[in-house]
């Protein structure tokens, strides 16, 4: 699971691009929706997640605002930014791409494999 | 529980400046893990097993801090575009001036109206571009302040009030010196000269956020003596009309200016 959480953590910024982008969100219920959606496999830490929003702030690919929550600590939502949306489609575009050829770099290295 | 986080967040970041962007994560930061234990704890988990959840999910602060610094520091190609900008606007500004003292030395000789109305476009503008070319390039200042409004915010002091009355008194004072302009103007009927007032009213302002601020920026004295300076050289060169000589206040302005600063220097250094 180490790996994979690597190989996903690389990919962080489009993931969370991908979850703002039908709807404004804040930092918990980004990472809850991600840990149901990978069937309770995986979860940011909070500090990557975080890290995560800064990036993207300063690449202008989301805004954020302050909610007015009356208990508690107040939550940063997030909402994407028509850059940010032309981002995601490359990030989406070049992941998509990068799979093909990895898949097919791996499907080749086993035929070779089978070959043997 | 929940003081129990807030705890350990406060420790967790008890050495970070407390600059905007810290004090940003750090309400960031809770709102997540309060979320997260609430979530947790209505899910049936006991509140120790879900404190420790949440602590565990934290992960490393400092590659987060390293975020908020770097986009909190200043970049070091920004400030000298900054400082590049600045020599420009300014340079402009001085070149105006002594575009201003040209034409009144030549009117002196060959009085023109032409070089009235050149010398007059010329101060305006050398002013206009001194003034931007300084407010222009304040960026960094402006970060300080913003620390020490952060600071104050914490510490609830009542310096956060009289920060507040900055902006009131000083729009308030502009518009008394408006007001001054067109009276004297309209009374004396020396539109040419009465628009010193201005220079006066340059430092009034800094006196004005000199006296307000919590914390005196030093640069208020200095724009200050420098718009006396200009309103007396002004004013004595308008009434003695020696153009060709009056610059020379402009010298031993500076000339104090330094004595002041090197004798100040040398006091620092002997305490």
């Amino acid at each position: 699971m180490s790996i994979a959480s690597d190989l996903i953590r690389g990919n962080t910024d489009m993931i969370i691009l991908s979850q703002l982008k039908n709807k404004e969100s804040y930092g918990y219920e980004i990472n809850k929706r991600l840990k149901n959606l990978s069937d309770k496999q995986f979860e940011l830490k909070e500090a990557t997640l975080y890290g995560a929003f800064r990036r993207l702030e300063e690449a202008g690919y989301v805004s954020f605002y302050w909610g007015d929550e009356q208990t508690g600590a107040r939550r940063r939502y997030y909402s994407i930014t028509a850059k940010g949306r032309d981002a995601y489609k490359q990030m989406h575009h070049d992941w998509q791409e990068a799979c093909a050829l990895i898949n097919a770099m791996i499907a080749d290295d086993e035929e070779d494999k089978n070959n043997d | 529980m929940t003081d129990q986080i807030k705890n350990y967040l406060d420790t967790l970041l008890q050495d970070a400046p407390k600059t905007r962007g810290v004090i940003d994560m750090r309400q960031e930061l809770l709102a997540g893990c309060l979320d997260k234990y609430d979530d947790l704890i209505s899910s049936g988990i006991s509140p120790e097993q879900a404190y420790s959840e949440v602590i565990e999910g934290i992960g490393d602060v400092n590659e987060l801090l390293g975020y908020v610094e770097k986009a909190n520091t200043f970049s070091p190609d920004k400030a000298e575009q900054k400082r590049k900008k600045r020599l420009y606007v300014v340079g402009a500004g001085i070149l105006c001036f002594f575009i201003f003292i040209g034409c009144m030395v030549a009117n002196d000789e060959t009085p023109h109206y032409g070089l009235e109305i050149a010398a007059m476009c010329s101060i305006f503008l050398s002013i206009i571009l001194i003034i931007y070319g300084f407010a222009s390039t304040k960026v960094k200042y402006e970060k300080r302040y913003d620390t020490i409004v952060e600071d104050i915010k914490l510490q609830m002091t009542v310096g956060k009030k009289k920060n507040k009355l900055i902006p009131l008194a000083t729009s308030t004072l502009w518009c008394v010196i408006i007001i001054l302009f067109f009276l004297i103007s309209f009374i004396f009927k020396h539109w040419e000269t009465s628009w010193i007032v201005f220079l006066f009213g340059g430092a009034a302002n800094a006196a004005l956020i000199a006296v307000l601020s919590p914390e005196p920026p030093k640069v208020a004295f200095t724009v200050m003596y420098w718009f006396l300076v200009l309103a007396v050289y002004f004013i004595i060169s308008f009434l003695s009309t020696a153009w060709s000589y009056s610059w020379i206040i402009l010298l031993l302005a500076f000339a104090a200016d330094q004595a002041f600063r090197f004798f100040r220097a040398w006091k620092e250094e002997r305490q």
